[in-house]
């Protein structure tokens, strides 16, 4: 057993638009170089402006969701009001700091919409050091690669289909040169009109 | 007393781009250990001939050795055959070179780019112990992750055949986003353009310096 | 060398289902977990001047070769008159600083006066010192209170430095060469900054775990100013930009 990071693979990228922000991951579950499952997302719905992408060791990846499921919840029944993405940022890095001295071996990226219709992206490490950058926030296996084609292909104020076009190169360009990650993408593209979700058509192998 | 290490990464990105009749060869100049910026204006392209220059990244002293060895060579290959050495030659050379020492390596990852007998750009990429193969383009190096994903993005499904402007542009575009993101990639960058029947050109441009 | 399997080996009619024994072996095979980590590379630097004190920073950080983030902010706030310049793991050196924070401004409002920067300095010490080294958090912490002007170090194992002028860091060795050519006591406000500026900016240039922009806060008995990418030492050298 190696690198827990990188057991099981999988990669996550969001990228900021214009009053949009897109979303998207890989859907391979693999075990060292053998592929177990090519249906596991790696994205979830956390309430209708704000998701939650999870990169790294996949029983880490479920138990940190169900966690913060958990908490999110809690927040709506008590403020009877949706957790804003901020905030649900703030609550995943003091969640994971929880547990400086034996981390969760995952990395979170979080994408949403604030009120005003303004985008949010932040991405943090395994113990909840933040970063809340204008353009793109990337983690997982192939994270260099997407990282490189991102610094190319991004421009601020993409209007939404364009956005999605751009992280969907993007995304491919550096899944597909990761061994770990790929065989089947979903995208999610939130802006202030409602939620779209895509399936990536994509190599596989 | 530390265990003795025989090896140093110096850093450093480099990559090749072919076209139908031409090839462009590039690099940066930043030479570095761990944190520490050694010198900012060391080159990683070396050129053998009109139509072959070789780019190499990985730890300098080795590189240095390399290509020593390889000038050494070409030059008996000069007196024995009257003539230059050839690419297709020049890229078995470099292979057998490399797997020479194979037990000790040189820790050098090379990218060889040159026009074929047929007058087509050719680019070989080659891993540290000789193992190489015939491509359209190539990056090695501390940003290559970064590169070849940049470079599969723009020319993989291409439908129409690469520019020379293009292949110059995305090259220095490449690097110059590896810089953004890659610290041991910097200072200025440099490339060989090499056209077929004519003598490589050599430009440099500017890269961030911190 | 301990591993699990040897462990078994040894002992084969035990069998241990404990997590200290999971997690102790995760990270005995892969020496390499740490770098997942995000550092903040870094130059900080730290100076006190005729009116108060100035900090300063980069703004890059780093998982291991790779820039996560180009424009971070590493100088922390702590109340109005204090703030913090952070080196090393970046989840240490913000929740650390964060926590101080909410502290102090519990302790603030119930004295019904600023902070003192000593206070700061204890807690953080103390809680470095707690976790004996094991937090990778060193803090240059400044600011201004009732008894004038303050600049501390806060090294990762809890002591603690109290001089006029500090760097830390990566970067800070390049930093310093700076501070020791120029600083002189009583310097005037611009003159700090401009100080300040060419020793953060001599980290960005020299150092590879610093870059991009130069972040500088200029904390006085009057007023606290932040002020972010002074200095943009990064993209300026650059073709274009």
């Amino acid at each position: 057993m190696s690198n827990p990071f990188t057991l099981n693979g999988g990669t996550v990228l969001s990228m900021k638009g214009k009053n949009c922000v897109v979303i998207l991951c890989d859907t391979r579950l693999g075990s060292q170089y053998e592929t177990v499952s090519t249906s596991f997302p790696k994205i979830f719905k956390m309430n209708p402006r704000v998701f939650f992408g999870l990169a790294g060791l996949a029983s880490d990846v479920i138990t940190l969701h169900h966690k913060l499921r958990f908490h999110v919840n809690l927040f709506q029944l008590k403020q009877e009001r949706s957790m804003p993405p901020h905030v649900f940022s703030k609550l995943v890095s003091t969640t994971l700091y929880e547990k400086r001295f034996g981390s969760f071996f995952a990395q979170p990226i979080i994408a949403g919409l604030h009120d005003d219709g303004s985008p949010f992206i932040s991405s943090m490490d395994s113990i909840g050091a933040t970063t809340e950058p204008e353009d793109f926030v990337v983690a997982g296996t192939g994270a260099d690669y997407v990282t490189g084609a991102c610094e190319k292909y991004w421009e601020k104020d993409m209007e939404p289909r364009q956005l999605l076009k751009v992280a969907d190169k993007c995304l491919q360009a550096g899944v597909n040169r990761d061994a770990f990650s790929g065989w089947g993408g979903v995208a999610y593209l939130i802006t202030p009109e409602g939620v779209e979700k895509f399936d990536l058509k994509m190599r596989q192998d | 007393m530390g265990e003795f290490s025989p090896y140093v990464d110096n850093g450093g990105t480099t990559l090749a781009i072919a076209g139908p009749d031409f090839v462009v060869i590039a690099g940066d100049t930043r030479l570095s250990t761990g944190y520490s910026i050694l010198s900012r204006d060391v080159s990683k392209l070396f050129k053998y001939s009109d139509s072959i220059v070789m780019a190499s990244s990985g730890m300098q002293a080795d590189i240095a050795e390399l290509r020593k060895q390889l000038l050494f060579t070409i030059e008996e290959y000069r007196v024995d055959n009257e003539r230059d050495i050839e690419l297709d030659a020049f890229y078995r050379l470099l292979a057998t070179v490399l797997y020479g020492k194979r037990f000790f390596p040189y820790y050098s990852f090379n990218i060889l780019a040159g026009i074929s007998k047929e007058g087509k750009g050719v680019v070989y990429s080659y891993d540290a112990i000789g193992s190489a193969d015939a491509r359209t383009y190539g990056a090695a190096g501390s940003g290559q992750e970064l590169v070849i994903s940049i470079l599969d993005a723009a020319l993989k499904r291409k439908p129409d055949p690469l520019s020379i402007d293009e292949a110059i542009e995305l090259g220095k575009s490449a690097l110059k986003q590896a810089t953004e993101r890659e610290i041991h990639t910097g200072d200025s960058g440099e490339m060989y353009i090499i056209r077929a029947g004519r003598p490589a050109e050599y430009i440099t441009f500017k890269l961030r310096k911190d | 060398m301990y591993t699990l399997e040897k462990k078994l080996l040894e002992e084969p009619k035990k069998t241990s289902f404990t997590y200290s024994e999971r997690n102790a072996h995760l990270l005995a095979s892969s020496k390499d977990l740490k770098k997942t980590f995000l550092k903040t590379g870094t130059t900080i630097v730290g100076m006190i001047f005729k009116d108060g004190v100035v900090l300063a920073a980069d703004t890059r950080s780093t998982v291991d070769k790779i820039v996560a983030d180009k424009n971070c902010e590493k100088l922390h706030f702590i109340s109005e008159n204090i703030y913090c310049a952070g080196a090393g793991v970046a989840a240490d050196t913000e929740h650390i600083t964060e926590m101080v924070s909410s502290r102090l401004s519990l302790h603030s409002l119930r004295s019904g006066e600023h902070p003192r920067v000593v206070s700061a300095m204890t807690m953080l010490k103390d809680h470095l010192f707690k976790h004996m080294g094991y937090l990778t958090a060193a803090l240059i912490l400044g600011g201004v209170d009732a008894t004038g002007p303050h600049l501390y170090s806060v090294w990762p194992h809890g002591s603690v430095d109290c001089l006029p002028y500090l760097t830390m860091g990566s970067g800070s060795v390049a930093a310093m060469s700076f501070l020791e050519a120029r600083y002189e006591d009583g310097l005037e406000e611009e003159a700090a900054i401009g100080l300040i500026g060419d020793a953060i900016e001599a980290g960005i240039l020299n150092d590879l775990g610093s870059g991009s922009n130069v972040d500088i806060v200029v904390i006085k008995k009057d007023g606290t100013r932040m002020m972010r990418n002074v200095r943009k030492t990064g993209t300026i050298s650059g073709d274009d930009e």
